[in-house]
């Protein structure tokens, strides 16, 4: 039950007449799992369509598995139901925070990394997973603040989470530039860091750039291309670990189907080239 | 160092206005970023859910809603198409707007044609199966699709929704209480129609359990001019009727 190691899109229902249509050679398509807890109606009947002709990423972003509540138990119910009624070929969720006491705030908010949060997210992660009957992937976030408290290295703390509860790594190549540019950091030693063993798959989105009075930083916006040091990030890991699936996420002032696949084949592309690299190596 | 559910209590308070968490290595203006996503992303759900009543406030006085709405409201679940049920009561307690009490009831329906959308889906029985059974209006009962709902609402509501759709109808508002039919046919098509009076008890009683012939003897007292095969045309047509039994067999 994996993704394969081709590129793929973020699905937009309002470019599922031109898939229809153009029947893209595409890996996989991923949702938003929030977006399709309803009954029925056209949520459900695109996806059992797309689920017919391609291998399905489900994301979460509700979940919630870096707060320090138990999880939501109806929300892991919702996910188990469409989860069995779908069967896709991934699962994944954030290292976030979303809600806390009965609120939702609806954003991926960050965390510190100390052995208490370790404990907190692993156990989490193994009640999703059993929850689930299925290993997850697990995605590293895009940051904007720092805390003082953290003690474990971000690559660190994910590398132990694998360990512990036997999950996979979503590797979001935008999330380590911005993550890295807004705390000085350096992506490529974070790559070099990052536990790629256990990645599943890889996403590659916009940023976009908000002046504040201390000098640039970086948000996480998902409005816009894939900016081109975010390329030579992915290129470089692919030529390393090999071809993975790979997701072009573009969620806000969404482009027409075409542009959005303009971006997929330019991922696939590279990948083409590190299959190339495998081979001969 | 402070527990991790302490700083998510921090946290939660700074996101709402509050002052920055403590523990931060970074900005005020970074903490900010976070504030601004929770509250715009938020925002955006409650304009998805609510076009109607952001045209007719406009964007700035809907913003101003919208954000007390998140403050006394904020989501309960990750699924934010069931959030927003107490709009309508929220609208209707805000005295700047008391002078527009028709906003409660737009509201209404806006989140009656967001259950329809996202409600369950099934297949409409086959209009000669139903016409069978049709000779024996004493005993024929009816079931429409788990879309359908009918709105009793106080003020002209629905005709005030309506005027903020494509193609607007050109006639002045009639001050009265409307009733309004939403539903789905399909998958895909939200259907959100102006019953009269005696329509409405129709389809209410028939949603109830009633017979056919005793849901319009219903709808009959409202009005001489009531015809129910017009009604059972229309649901027919809209594919809204999912199955059909007859009094006193086993279903």
């Amino acid at each position: 039950m994996t993704l394969p190691a081709q590129a793929g899109l973020g699905f937009k229902p309002q470019h599922f007449d031109a898939i229809r249509e153009t029947r893209p050679d595409l890996g996989f398509f991923e949702i938003h799992a929030e977006n399709y807890m309803g009954a029925g109606g056209a949520p459900h009947a695109m996806l059992a369509s797309l689920r017919a002709d391609y291998a399905l990423s489900f994301h979460g972003v509700g979940l919630s598995i870096g707060g320090a509540g138990p999880l939501d138990a109806d929300h892991l119910r919702r996910l188990r139901v469409l989860c069995d009624r779908y069967e896709p070929d991934s699962f994944s969720e954030h290292l976030a925070w979303a809600s806390h006491g009965e609120a939702y705030l609806n954003d991926l908010l960050p965390l510190p990394y100390t052995p208490e949060t370790l404990d907190l997210v692993c156990d989490h992660i193994d009640q999703l997973q059993d929850a689930l009957g299925r290993r997850m992937l697990l995605e590293n976030p895009a940051t904007y603040v720092t805390f003082s408290e953290s003690t474990i290295p971000e690559t660190t703390f994910l590398a132990e989470i694998v360990k512990r509860t036997g999950c996979g790594l979503l590797l979001d190549v935008n999330n380590v530039f911005v993550s890295c540019s807004n705390h000085g950091a350096d992506p490529r030693a974070y790559l070099a860091a990052f536990p790629v063993a256990a990645v599943g798959e890889l996403h590659l989105g916009g940023h976009e750039a908000e002046e504040l009075p201390e000098g640039t930083v970086l948000i996480d916006a998902h409005g816009a291309p894939v900016a081109d040091p975010v390329w030579a990030l992915y290129a470089e890991l692919i030529g390393r670990i090999g071809p993975q699936p790979t997701l072009i996420e573009w969620d806000n002032d969404v482009p027409d189907f075409l542009t959005l696949w303009a971006d997929a084949q330019q991922a696939q592309a590279i990948l083409d080239r590190g299959l190339t690299h495998a081979r001969a190596s | 160092m402070p527990a991790h559910p302490e700083r998510l209590d921090h946290w939660r308070a700074a996101l709402a206005g509050g002052a920055m968490p403590p523990g931060l290595t970074t900005s005020e203006a970074r903490f900010a970023i976070y504030r601004n996503n929770v509250h715009h992303s938020l925002h955006e759900a409650l304009r998805a859910r609510f076009p109607a009543l952001e045209r007719l406030l406009g964007a700035e006085c809907f913003r101003a809603l919208s954000a007390d709405f998140i403050a006394a409201h904020p989501p309960r679940s990750p699924v934010l198409h069931e959030w927003g049920d107490a709009m309508p009561g929220f609208v209707a307690t805000l005295a700047p707007l008391a002078h527009l009490p028709y906003l409660a009831d737009v509201a209404r329906i806006e989140l009656a044609r967001g259950r329809a959308y996202h409600a369950a889906d099934a297949r409409p029985m086959p209009p000669e199966a139903l016409l069978a059974l049709a000779g024996d209006m004493a005993r024929l009962q009816l079931v429409l699709v788990p879309a359908a709902e009918v709105l009793r609402l106080d003020t002209p509501g629905y005709q005030v929704w309506r005027r903020q759709q494509p193609e607007p109808p050109p006639s002045p508002v009639t001050w009265q209480g409307d009733a309004v039919f939403v539903s789905r046919r399909g998958v895909d098509q939200v259907l959100t129609r102006a019953l009269d009076p005696a329509e409405a008890v129709f389809i209410e009683a028939l949603r109830a359990g009633e017979t056919c012939l005793a849901a319009s003897r219903q709808a009959a007292r409202l009005g001489a001019g009531f015809d129910p095969i017009t009604v059972f045309s229309n649901l027919i047509r809209d594919g809204q009727i999912v199955a059909a039994r007859l009094t006193g067999d086993t279903p």
